[in-house]
């Protein structure tokens, strides 16, 4: 007979008293109600080059050699009960115009069943690929300076609906042994069918149709470190004056993180397509990126390239993006890096050089 | 009265050299589960995953909860080497990312002093945890690894 949920609360909860004859002697009450943990995350950063800046769009902006704040993160989280969490993260972050915006990237309220379902709602990073879900807004987390360029906000001109608002569910699947197979269902707003607004659909959706996605993926025993998995995206979109566009959004990963070496792969294609017109449009994305730990120091190498044809009917960037980066993470404190990046961009009509220095902590 | 001040140096010294015989540098490590836990011996491997999260319930099906002291007692470090392969700031950063992806399972929960753990472990019938030998009581079972036993020859997890 499986054991009552003893799920813990926090260190320093009060244990009621225990007797062998009381079966919730183990259960524990929490004085005060919840408690709010909250973490921060900042990055100062400094850029050269037309290429350097890793969150702003367009990227054919004047360049200026600049020093930039980058994100001001505070992640917050709180057990509300044993089968009850809520995450939640605030960006104050700054733009091309200089001006300060604040969004809440991300707020969860996940009901945890068990380790086979756990359910959120509220406004979540789409599991699409492995980085979105794996790195959000926290840029000390991630090696290299910034996001890969197919993982951009869709603020910062991304092309994927990397936030969505709405339902996710995960858990393991039982039975699947030393795969530990996962899987994952969404359904949510979708991204704005208008690229002139706010493109994540917070507070009233622009049609009826709801996006869904459909993620799965295995972590092996036998392959320590490995993560494989892939996606599958569907969205109706509903441009104004024009026809509807079908989205669609597949992607396949294998990724490596170990405490030395680091090798991350993704692939996605992104399809829009017009009712009534035979061509869809697509956008292939990828990178590759490599890295390997000699004590602080990690020096990695990223290879990423988009293609987006310049006559889609919904994506905001439209043109060629690829190149590779080379750079060093040096992590000079526990929770203080310093990264210093060279990018190399072709584009269909321009190649730039830029160079990227980051100092990203926690605090 | 210089005798007596000699007395009591050399009485705080052989205290001192107790204590870091009895709790400190050296020693095994215990892993600790609930009294109730039917299991016995574990190997290496399974206590790796557990405490990373790959296994989530014990043989009989019910729910594993891993505990940990905090990073400042003594054995967290031994432990975390043997357990995750890490040094004490990647563990750091590992549990921060845990957290911040909402995958909490793959880091066991903070609990204080080792005294903490032992209390949470003796009444939380699927809780398993790891604190120095010298701060075990009756009140939880130590488990084998791979059938060796603290103080055995070979065992595996040890603070040097």
């Amino acid at each position: 007979m499986p054991a009552p949920d003893t799920t813990l609360a926090s260190p320093d909860m009060h244990m009621a008293a225990s007797t062998d004859d009381d079966p919730h002697a183990h259960m524990m009450e929490i004085p005060g109600g919840p408690q709010l943990k909250i973490r921060g995350f900042f990055d100062f950063n400094y850029g050269s080059g037309p290429a350097a800046n890793p969150l702003q769009f367009p990227l054919g902006a004047p360049a200026h050699n600049t020093f930039q704040a980058g994100e001001f993160d505070l992640f917050v989280s709180s057990k509300i009960s044993d089968h009850l969490d809520f995450v939640g993260e605030m960006v104050f972050g700054w733009d091309q115009t200089n001006y300060l915006g604040v969004d809440i990237e991300r707020y969860q309220l996940t009901y945890k069943q068990s380790e086979y379902l756990q359910v959120s709602g509220g406004r979540y990073h789409t599991a699409i690929g492995y980085y979105n879900t794996a790195y959000h807004h926290g840029t000390w987390f991630g090696t290299a300076e910034g996001r890969p360029f197919m993982y951009y906000y869709e603020d910062s001109g991304g092309l994927l609906p990397v936030h969505n608002v709405g339902i996710t569910a995960t858990g393991l699947v039982p039975g699947t042994g030393s795969w530990h197979l996962h899987w994952v269902a969404e359904g949510g707003n979708g991204r704005s069918s208008s690229n002139a607004g706010q493109p994540v659909q917070n507070f009233l959706a622009d049609r009826n149709h709801k996006s869904y996605n459909l993620a799965f993926y295995v972590r092996p025993e036998w392959a320590h470190g490995w993560q494989m998995g892939g996606s599958y995206y569907r969205d109706k979109l509903s441009p104004e004056g024009m026809p509807r566009v079908g989205q669609t959004i597949t992607s396949a990963y294998a990724v490596l993180v170990g405490s030395k070496w680091e090798f991350l792969n993704e692939a996605v294609l992104l399809t829009n397509k017009e009712d009534g017109v035979a061509a869809p449009f697509r956008t292939p994305l990828m990178y590759t990126q490599l890295a390997r730990s000699f004590g602080k120091y990690k020096p990695y190498f990223r290879y990423q390239y988009v293609n987006s044809p310049g006559n889609d009917p919904i994506n905001v960037y439209t043109d060629r993006y690829q190149g590779p980066s080379v750079g060093v993470r040096w992590d000079f404190s526990d929770f203080a890096a310093f990264k210093l990046q060279y990018n190399r961009l072709d584009q269909r009509m321009a190649t730039s050089n830029s160079i990227n220095a980051q100092m990203g902590f926690t605090f | 009265m210089r005798r007596n001040c000699a007395f009591c140096i050399a009485a705080v010294a052989l205290a001192t050299a107790a204590a870091m015989f009895a709790g400190g540098a050296g020693g095994d490590v215990a892993i600790i589960v609930n009294k109730a836990n039917k299991v016995d011996t574990i190997s290496a491997k399974d206590l790796k995953q557990i405490f990373n999260g790959e296994k989530a319930r014990w043989p009989d099906g019910s729910k594993i909860q891993t505990l940990a002291p905090s990073a400042a007692m003594p054995e967290h470090k031994a432990a975390v080497h043997f357990l995750f392969g890490m040094s004490e700031p990647e563990f750091q950063k590992y549990c921060i990312h845990a957290s911040f992806v909402g995958e909490t399972q793959r880091a066991p929960r903070d609990s204080g002093a080792s005294t903490a753990v032992v209390g949470l472990v003796a009444v939380i019938p699927g809780a398993v945890g790891f604190v120095r030998v010298s701060a075990v009581t009756p009140t939880v079972k130590v488990l084998k690894i791979d059938g060796l036993a603290p103080g055995d020859a070979g065992y595996p997890l040890t603070e040097q």
